[in-house]
């Protein structure tokens, strides 16, 4: 495993030992800037080895990684061109009314919230009834843009990771990397 | 072994950038006697100003005359209304007129800029790569800017070495006075050091924006490390900042390469692993151990 320190931008050391090595993929962590100029650089670099990361390493930095980015796989709980009719119905809704494109933050959001209504509807709007409200919450089933989604025993919530395939601009969705995956959650105390 | 070529060329180029910056900051205090700390500063300027520049005008290479003048200007009006007030008094106010300028510019970058990254793209004309070892490729714009780093050098060198002006700058470094037992007007020989040392903290950030992106506290790691430099080469040593620089460059870049590939083999292993990203400042330490006044400074 090769690091550096945040919000270390030059990743020529580590380039040009990611070129000496004998593997199939390198698999990359960044999100953000950092992302942006790494996926560049590492195009600049010449390197074979496909790229392969988390979803942040191309969510919402596709227009400035530009061709640089073309071809990379990434794996998320969201993805461009989903095609359900939760999501097709949320990404226009979202558009006209922000006129952007929906990403995964907007669904997140918008989970959020259907997660919180999901709970304020069984409790009758009643919110000093903690114990009824989570345990409506917790056994919500939400029909999300992402796909339907339930939340597990850890509290967190069970979802598809897709695979995606930055293609012309766009993290399309070409697959299903996890079904119905269930975070354990180990770090929560509640 | 080729993967070592290429760690080299990676130190060489990260050498000549810190050089820019160093030099200025060297220059600065050898002949105007002033620890800079806003010296970062006006690279994280420099690189904003690509960012901005190049946003507005569509190209870097318009964008760079544009900010070099900028630099030109700003840097003699700070020497004019702050920094020449400031040449006769303690170190210690200078560290508080310097820190205060720091926090200044960072707020002044967050009013215009925000506390976004943002990338800056290769001209078009360079954005190609270069195969320099098997397997590994360097972008044309990487050479460019090695390039220009060696073309400013060059200046830098003919002008301190060649020319009257140098020589005064040199007698200067030496002895302050005797620019001025000599009948020459020190102040306009400030004004324009510390007008070139703008310059070139500047248009080093500049030709880095599009290597690193620009960030809020782009320039404070840099600082630093030219700090390292300016010490190991000597203070106020044009020529002591070139060959620290290139040194620096190198140490550190074969330093976060090759030390954490110790990690896991005992526990000299676990410490070298873990100071691999300290490597300047082990070197650092060491010559100033061995030779207090830098490898290129009067020893006397």
């Amino acid at each position: 495993m090769l690091t550096l320190k945040f919000p270390e931008t030059n990743f020529q050391p580590l380039l040009a030992q990611i070129a000496g090595l004998d593997v199939e993929y390198v698999g990359a962590f960044f999100a953000g800037g950092g992302a942006v100029q790494f996926v560049k650089d590492y195009k600049a670099a010449g390197i074979k080895v496909p790229l392969v990361g988390s979803g942040f390493l191309t969510e919402g930095v596709l227009g400035p990684q530009g061709a640089a980015a073309e071809g990379i796989e990434t794996a998320l709980h969201y993805g461009d061109g989903l095609d359900n009719a939760k999501n097709t119905a949320f990404r226009a809704a979202f558009k006209k009314k922000t006129g952007r494109d929906a990403d995964v933050y907007a669904v997140q959001g918008y989970d959020a919230a259907q997660l919180l209504a999901i709970g304020l509807d069984a409790v009758k709007g009643k919110f000093d009834d903690k114990d009824g409200l989570y345990k409506a919450m917790r056994a919500a089933k939400i029909d999300s843009p992402r796909g339907s989604i339930t939340i597990s025993p850890g509290q967190n919530v069970t979802q598809n990771i897709y695979l995606r395939k930055a293609t012309g601009g766009q993290n399309k969705v070409v697959g299903v990397a996890a079904a119905n995956l269930a975070d354990p959650g180990t770090g929560c105390k509640l | 072994m080729t993967g070592f070529a290429a760690q080299l060329l990676n130190g060489v180029q990260f050498g000549l950038l810190l050089f820019l910056v160093a030099s200025g900051l060297t220059l600065i205090f050898g002949v105007m006697g002033i620890i800079n700390l806003a010296h970062g500063s006006l690279f994280m300027l420099g690189a904003y100003a690509a960012f901005l520049l190049a946003k507005a005008t569509g190209s870097l290479w318009l964008a760079l005359p544009v900010g070099m003048a900028g630099g030109a200007l700003g840097g003699a009006l700070l020497e004019w209304t702050l920094f020449r007030h400031f040449a006769k008094r303690e170190h210690l106010d200078q560290v508080m007129l310097t820190f205060a300028l720091i926090l200044l510019a960072e707020e002044l970058r967050w009013l215009i800029a925000g506390n976004d990254f943002h990338a800056v793209p290769i001209p078009a004309a360079l954005d190609f790569s270069v195969p320099v070892t098997r397997g590994f490729s360097y972008s044309a714009y990487r050479f460019a800017v090695i390039g220009i780093c060696l073309a400013l050098a060059g200046a830098m060198f003919w002008w301190i070495e060649r020319t009257r002006f140098g020589a005064i700058i040199r007698a200067a470094a030496e002895n302050p006075e005797i620019v001025e037992i000599l009948g020459l007007d020190a102040r306009r020989v400030h004004l324009i050091v510390f007008a070139i040392g703008t310059v070139l903290a500047v248009t080093a950030g500049m030709l880095a924006a599009p290597l690193t992106s620009v960030y809020p506290g782009m320039g404070d790691g840099l600082l630093i490390i030219s700090f390292v430099v300016v010490v190991i080469g000597g203070l106020g040593s044009i020529s002591g900042a070139f060959w620290s620089a290139l040194l620096i460059g190198i140490v550190d870049t074969l330093g976060k390469a090759y030390g954490p590939a110790f990690q896991g083999t005992g526990a000299l292993g676990t410490i070298l692993a873990a100071m691999s990203g300290s490597s300047v400042y082990l070197l650092m330490i060491g010559v100033l151990l061995w030779r207090p006044a830098g490898l290129f400074g009067d020893r006397s």
